[in-house]
């Protein structure tokens, strides 16, 4: 074929291509498009798709894909697909038939910077491994609009017709796992959902850098071993972060601060075991920290403050260790109910935590005070039997018996004691003995 | 005018006035005098209002002083036996509080303090003043309200006796200018030739009139001097007392 | 006005008494110290809290026990320091119960300016808006130790006795009422009429205090405590209900004060 006949054949194949681009549906192309292809998807709206084979989708700036208020929007079945820099609305809102924004079934699909709204589940992963969740905004559905459709059963509406907020327990949940394996969730801002990001029986997964915000619990999480979370944020959810039956956990450098409301923890741990707690942030909670039937784990710097109720433990916890924690300006740091945490560790190798309201006595300056602290639960069944028995909380009586128990043990009131409270200089004493040690090192 | 009409007042079982009736007119010194718990005090409290009577009717100038205490006390100034001030205001400061308490124009403290030579101790806190300096500041007080009824409890304990004249010569001139004065002492014998009028208290009771230009050296004389006695109060103007 | 009211709202002697005390507490070593403590005080609640909110916690605490006691000793102060005075005083042509006014319109006066002290640093940390509650109710607390104080100060025959009487009170309302209750918590008799128990406190100005204060500050969570109608109504109603029991006690104890006043006898 010479040169002056193949030039029009390659002018005609790009524009064929290139009608084909600007006439087809974007379902059409994934479904022409050859495995591992790249898709770029343009700005406007596009509908609903399912993806059923390896592909790379790449929304450009403006591009959306909007369902039509019925299942799922983006569907992945196949293995090895991305899909980033979308705007992905309009799912359905069954959550019996769990529907979402962006739905997973594939392996190792990879989901970035693209942004979810307007749906009931934000991104859902259900039986895969390797996923990777990053840098996605996803806002959760609060309202459906008064003109809809009958309202599909299971969304609830309140009594009042004009009323079109969609209760926090009917919405999805950000990122919603169930049954996975090796998932990576970093980066992620998400807001207004039901629950922030949902784990069950998923395993081995990391977790970090999140924030999580306005929802009702900002994690919850269920029957999942092996997963590591670091640096997120868990602030202004209704019922912060809550870990249960689960196992071999890493929670490490996480702020778990602002969520209020009577049952709204910074992090509520039940039945779960030989877990590391690691310099996590707990503040301004109405519970910082709650252990409920947990064994084994380990609690180490942890920072709890400006807290209601700084620790609450619960019954059958044992060989729990705490070290190096901060308990301060906690209205109650601690709430034991009839316990006395006493099959729990209050230090390790001699080193024990910080109550602000321990003596600071410290003859021998190693920042580790001379007597041990106890701390007392005044209330103790008592919140359960006779609630208002809270306007007492930070009241001078309170305050008055706690410093008499720490002198002489109140009789029939429930505290734990820490052998070896930390002084407010002890990092300090701790970091100068580091510096020294390190000095000959040096030389 | 002063005028008393069967007052009695008890503290406990003890009863300290006995229906004491007694009137003091405008223009005379009327001098209380007896001895130690005759119930001098008791009664010249009563008058000023600071003790109130079991029984009996006590009036100032037609006012009840028991029913209408601040009416009453209008036209009354009362000099304690040891006035007591803020420890820590100056004598100006006590001065010009007590005048705006009783609204007498500012410039009247300044003209007190002259007459009482308090002038070099206008600016110290009384709480730093000698015992007869606080007494000239009580003069001071007595005088500040240009009140018509002066009320005196043992005054002059504390004063030298060039100030004790300088009081009774004050008190002479204020009953010249109208005043009731009424003044309580067991120092009975300080004051002779000064009162216009002299009734002699004990045991709770107005038990007689001593002739005010011949009083004696102490109380125990007054039976055996029986012949300067004018029973009192007086047969015929039974029960109270025409001063 | 009420007729019988008037002698006591006399414009002169109320002037004279005001003028005097402001004077006496301007000259009071006393309320010299206090002015040097709320200031520290409003320093200490800047450099030891973390933000606003810590900032309102740390002089809620400042107030439920200094401010309390203070104004409490400042009462106590004033009526005992012209005790010996009374005979003068007490034969003025003045109603006695001006004295008890005037007093405490002084004494509110001074801490409303002594107040601003402890609440004035604060404002590089939380804005005027946030603070202007608190400050209101400290200032409405303070009222009631101040009328308290008085009184404790006009019955005592001396100084001493005013002390013990003034912080005995002061030391029942702030751990003693406190106390009990949680005592009578534990009784199921109780637990059984918990709005009887609810009302207690809210008729102890101490305890309506904090819990107007802690709720205001978000320190405990609503929910943990309403359980009630009563203390559904107090939560819901804490700063209003402060606002007046604390006008109420205040009024009570100064009504108290003036009736001792006008019956004192030399």
């Amino acid at each position: 074929m010479t040169a002056s006949f193949r030039a029009p054949l390659i002018i005609g194949a790009i524009l064929c291509l290139t009608t084909t681009v600007l006439t087809a549906t974007l379902q059409e192309r994934i479904d022409a498009a050859t495995p591992n292809e790249i898709i770029c998807i343009g700005a406007g709206t596009h509908g609903s798709i399912a993806i059923n084979k390896p592909l790379t989708l790449i929304g450009q700036p403006g591009a959306e894909i909007r369902g039509n208020g019925a299942g799922k929007v983006v569907a992945i079945a196949a293995d090895d697909v991305t899909v980033a820099g979308l705007r992905i609305t309009g799912s359905g809102l069954n959550l019996s038939d769990d529907d979402a924004a962006v739905f997973v079934t594939g392996n190792r699909a990879t989901i970035e910077d693209n942004t979810i709204a307007n749906s009931l589940h934000g991104i859902y992963l259900k039986k895969v491994s390797g996923a990777r969740i990053l840098n996605n905004r996803i806002e959760g559905k609060t309202t459906i609009s008064p003109s809809a459709e009958p309202v599909e059963k299971g969304i609830g509406q309140s009594a009042e017709n004009c009323d079109t907020t969609l209760v926090a327990n009917r919405r999805g949940n950000g990122i919603h796992q169930w049954n996975c394996e090796d998932v990576l969730i970093r980066g992620n801002d998400i807001s207004e959902t039901r629950d922030g990001i949902y784990f069950s029986f998923t395993n081995n997964s990391r977790v970090e850098n999140n924030v999580v915000h306005h929802t009702r619990y900002g994690l919850h999480y269920m029957y999942s071993d092996g997963n590591v979370f670091e640096n997120n944020i868990f602030a202004e959810n209704a019922a912060g972060a809550a870990i249960m039956f689960s196992k071999e956990l890493i929670v490490r450098g996480n702020h778990f601060v602002n969520n209020r409301g009577l049952r709204a923890y910074g992090l509520i741990i039940q039945s779960t075991d030989r877990s590391r707690f690691e310099a996590n942030e707990l503040e301004k909670n109405a519970v910082g920290l709650s252990f409920n039937q947990c064994n084994g784990n380990q609690v180490i710097g942890n920072r709890v403050r400006n807290n209601y109720i700084g620790l609450k433990f619960g019954s059958n916890s044992d060989e729990n260790s705490f070290t190096e924690n901060i308990f301060a300006r906690n209205l109650h740091p601690v709430e034991t109910g009839v316990l006395e945490g006493s099959g729990n560790k209050w230090a390790v190798n001699g080193v024990g935590n910080f109550w602000d309201s321990a003596s600071e006595l410290d003859l021998n300056q190693d920042g580790i005070g001379d007597f041990a602290h106890r701390e007392l639960d005044l209330f103790g069944i008592l919140r359960r039997d006779f609630p208002v028995i809270a306007f007492l909380s930070d009241s001078p009586a309170a305050k008055l018996l706690r410093f008499a128990n720490e002198r002489a043990v109140i009789p029939g009131i429930s505290s734990i004691e820490d052998p070896a409270p930390l002084t407010s200089r002890f990092w300090k004493l701790r970091a100068q003995r580091i510096a020294k040690a390190a000095l000959p090192s040096e030389r | 005018m002063i005028a008393t009409e069967s007052l009695t007042k008890s503290y406990g079982r003890k009863l300290v006035l006995r229906g004491i009736s007694l009137q003091a007119s405008p223009g005379k010194i009327t001098l209380l005098v007896g001895p130690n718990g005759a119930g001098k005090s008791t009664l010249i409290k009563v008058l000023a209002g600071l003790i109130r009577p079991d029984a009996g009717r006590v009036q100032l100038n037609d006012f009840n002083v028991v029913t209408e205490r601040v009416n009453a006390q209008r036209s009354l100034a009362y000099l304690p036996q040891s006035p007591s001030f803020h420890p820590r205001l100056t004598c100006t400061e006590v001065l010009r509080f007590y005048a705006r308490l009783r609204g007498v124009p500012p410039d009247r403290c300044g003209l007190v303090i002259g007459l009482t030579e308090l002038d070099d101790f206008a600016q110290v806190p009384t709480g730093a003043l000698s015992g007869g300096t606080r007494q000239r500041l009580g003069l001071a007080l007595l005088l500040l309200a240009d009140a018509p009824v002066l009320l005196l409890d043992e005054p002059g304990l504390s004063l030298d006796p060039g100030w004790r004249k300088r009081l009774q010569e004050t008190l002479h001139f204020e009953s010249q200018h109208g005043k009731t004065v009424l003044v309580t002492t067991h120092l009975v014998a300080e004051w002779n030739n000064v009162a216009d009028r002299c009734l002699l208290c004990r045991d709770g009771a107005i038990e007689c009139e001593l002739d005010p230009t011949d009083l004696p050296h102490d109380f125990d004389e007054v039976k055996s001097t029986a012949a300067t006695l004018i029973n009192y109060p007086p047969h015929e103007s039974r029960p109270s007392a025409a001063l | 006005m009420n007729l019988a009211l008037a002698p006591l709202f006399e414009r002169g002697p109320l002037h004279a008494i005001l003028a005097r005390e402001f004077r006496a507490a301007l000259i009071n070593r006393y309320f010299q110290v206090f002015c040097a403590l709320a200031l520290l005080g409003g320093i200490a609640a800047l450099v030891f809290s973390e933000d606003g909110s810590a900032v309102g916690f740390f002089i809620l605490q400042i107030a439920l026990y200094f401010v309390s006691l203070f104004s409490l000793l400042a009462g106590v102060s004033s009526a005992q320091g012209e005790r010996e005075e009374w005979p003068l005083l007490f034969t003025q042509p003045v109603a006695r119960g001006a004295y008890v006014i005037g007093k405490f319109c002084a004494l509110s006066s001074i801490f409303g300016g002594v107040l601003l002290l402890l609440f004035l640093p604060a404002l590089f940390t939380s804005s005027a808006a946030t603070l202007a509650p608190l400050y209101v109710q400290t200032l409405l607390l303070a009222a009631v130790f101040i009328a308290c104080g008085l009184v404790a100060g006009f019955f005592a025959h001396d100084r001493a006795q005013a002390l013990i009487v003034g912080v005995s009170a002061w030391l029942f309302l702030l751990f003693g009422v406190d106390l009990v209750a949680l005592f009578a918590a534990r009784w199921p008799v109780m637990q059984n009429v918990p709005d009887l128990w609810v009302a207690a406190l809210m008729f102890n100005p101490l305890d309506a205090f904090r819990i107007e204060a802690l709720f205001a500050l978000q320190q405990i969570p609503a929910e943990a405590a309403n359980k009630t109608p009563l203390a559904n109504w107090w939560i819901e109603h804490a700063g209003a209900w402060f606002a007046a029991i604390a006008i109420f006690w205040s009024g009570a104890l100064l009504k108290i004060a003036g009736l001792r006043l006008n019956r004192w006898e030399e």
